[in-house]
């Protein structure tokens, strides 16, 4: 999945559900991709941030 | 009239057994008697063996008559979380048919250094499974979680103090539940080796007490660098006396964190808590977080998830064994299915990461002079019934960031249920935050013990 351009939620939804359905099925597919919303909107969500380049990831 | 054992706090109970007004042996066999009465209806204790209370108290008990005392804790009962090792003890965290721990983990070996009594361990969720511990201010309410045992042990007055640890709001949540303190220390003051491991960056073990001394003492202890836990910084722990601040403190009511999902009767606590604070001379002001802050919660799930299924690759294969745990966090904005977490591309955590640093960053810039935050714990007093242990989403941010965090109670509810505010300052500055938690504290006061008797 890109990371740029953003993503928007929709779209992280869709690729999450089909790699969640390779892996485990699609049988309940409508409920993997309820479970997956919240992690669709948190790519989205920091996806969206366009980072200064000399910004690192941070170690705490 | 003179207080029980168990209603003295870990300053009095030191003090007492160094000047021989008790023994480590009557104090454990007090709280040895408490735990007895009222665990039964509490649930803080998921091992609690009095034999082996007695065995570390008799020891105590003839060094403290020799004149001996190992230090600042020497006689004090401590809780402690399923989730550290002890030694000879079962760690809940490990699942069920687990073995005792060959060796203690680090700040359970420098409790023990110190002079502490080990009373046991306490409940916390374990393989989605809610634990059976009640609130006891409120039997029908839950404790909160994850620290569910500390915050109802400390709270019943069975130990005066208690580990808990905290990867979202799993040790100030249940104190503030519970009508007592907590603190959440900066990352890296405290080691995490034979903590088991939720989220290698965001796991903080944690101390609930009763006082901010209380705490400021216990934490003094287990703080410090360890060569086992290469992320413990090099400072030199805190002192262990907690001094005055010696001037009243400027604070900041935060404004936008979140009114829109937090009760009024949480929202009138904090109100009505500023008004004392100025009452008495501190600076009080209103405060704003950047608006970019709620991202805090999407890099706080990206960053916990992976970490999460990345330890429990092997455990969690399915994102179905995750349900119960799912039902029972479904209010935490914070909380991911570890299994699907895996999902997530090693880009968009390194990202999420980044983020993280530069939020914190622009939330420092904000932060003026300050000494502390005060805004809410949770959205709502303690939920009713023990399927929903609370939403943690409002400690999570600071969870994130690793700065200091302490939970005040400050008052009850209608209902009789503790109220609190959440105190924040920036990294590092954690005794300094103890020390403003008990300026608060000393205007505020403290709650009483629970009617439980």
């Amino acid at each position: 999945m890109r990371l740029y351009p953003p993503v928007s939620e929709q779209e992280a939804l869709e690729w999450l559900t089909r790699e969640a359905v390779e892996r485990w099925g699609n049988e309940k597919e409508s409920e993997l991709r309820e479970m997956l919303k919240s992690i669709a909107e948190a790519m989205a969500a920091v996806s969206a941030v366009d980072l200064p380049e000399e910004v690192e990831p941070a170690w705490p | 009239m003179a207080l029980e054992i168990h209603e003295l706090g870990v300053v009095e109970i030191a003090s007492g057994v160094e000047k021989g007004s008790f023994t480590p042996a009557e104090v454990a066999e007090a709280l040895i008697k408490r735990i007895e009465a009222l665990d039964p209806k509490v649930q803080a204790f998921a091992y609690f063996d009095p034999k082996d209370i007695r065995a570390q108290a008799e020891v105590l008990t003839a060094e403290a008559k020799a004149g001996r005392l190992r230090g600042p804790l020497h006689g004090v009962p401590v809780g402690i979380k399923d989730e550290f090792w002890v030694k000879g003890q079962p760690t809940g965290m490990r699942g069920a048919g687990a073995k005792p721990e060959p060796e203690d983990s680090t700040p359970v070996a420098k409790l023990r250094a110190a002079g502490a009594i080990i009373m046991g361990k306490t409940y916390m969720p374990v393989g989605g499974k809610v634990p059976p511990t009640h609130n006891p201010w409120n039997l029908g309410h839950t404790a909160g979680g994850s620290s569910s045992g500390s915050g109802a042990s400390v709270g019943a007055r069975m130990v005066p103090v208690a580990l808990g640890e905290q990867t979202v709001g799993s040790a100030l949540g249940p104190a503030a539940y519970c009508g007592v303190q907590a603190v959440k220390p900066s990352w890296g003051v405290v080691s995490r080796y034979g903590c088991y491991p939720f989220s290698y960056t965001l796991d903080h073990p944690a101390v609930i007490g009763r006082s901010m001394a209380d705490i400021a003492l216990v934490l003094s202890v287990i703080a410090g660098q360890d060569p086992k836990d290469p992320t413990t910084i090099a400072d030199p722990p805190p002192p262990g006396q907690l001094t005055s601040l010696g001037r009243a403190p400027k604070i900041g009511i935060v404004r936008n964190f979140f009114p829109e999902r937090t009760e009024k009767v949480i929202l009138d606590e904090i109100e009505r808590t500023a008004g004392e604070l100025k009452k008495a001379g501190a600076a009080v002001q209103d405060f704003r977080l950047p608006e970019q802050f709620p991202l805090a919660w999407h890099i706080h799930k990206i960053v916990n998830g992976v970490e999460a299924a990345t330890f429990n690759a092997k455990r969690l294969t399915s994102p179905f064994d995750e349900l119960a745990v799912s039902a029972a966090a479904s209010t935490a904005a914070s909380t991911v299915n570890r299994a699907l977490a895996a999902l997530i591309p090693g880009t968009y955590y390194l990202q999420a990461m980044g983020v993280r640093g530069w939020l914190e960053k622009l939330t420092a810039d904000s932060f003026g002079d300050l000494d502390a935050l005060v805004m809410a714990v949770a959205p709502t007093p303690a939920p009713r019934g023990l399927s929903n242990t609370g939403d943690p989403s409002l400690l999570g941010p600071w969870t994130l960031f690793g700065w200091p965090a302490i939970a005040l109670s400050t008052g009850l509810s209608s209902d009789g249920l503790p109220l609190g505010i959440q105190m924040v300052a920036q990294r590092n500055r954690d005794y300094h935050l103890l020390q403003v938690g008990a300026w608060c504290e000393e205007v505020l006061g403290r709650l009483p013990a629970p009617p439980l008797n």
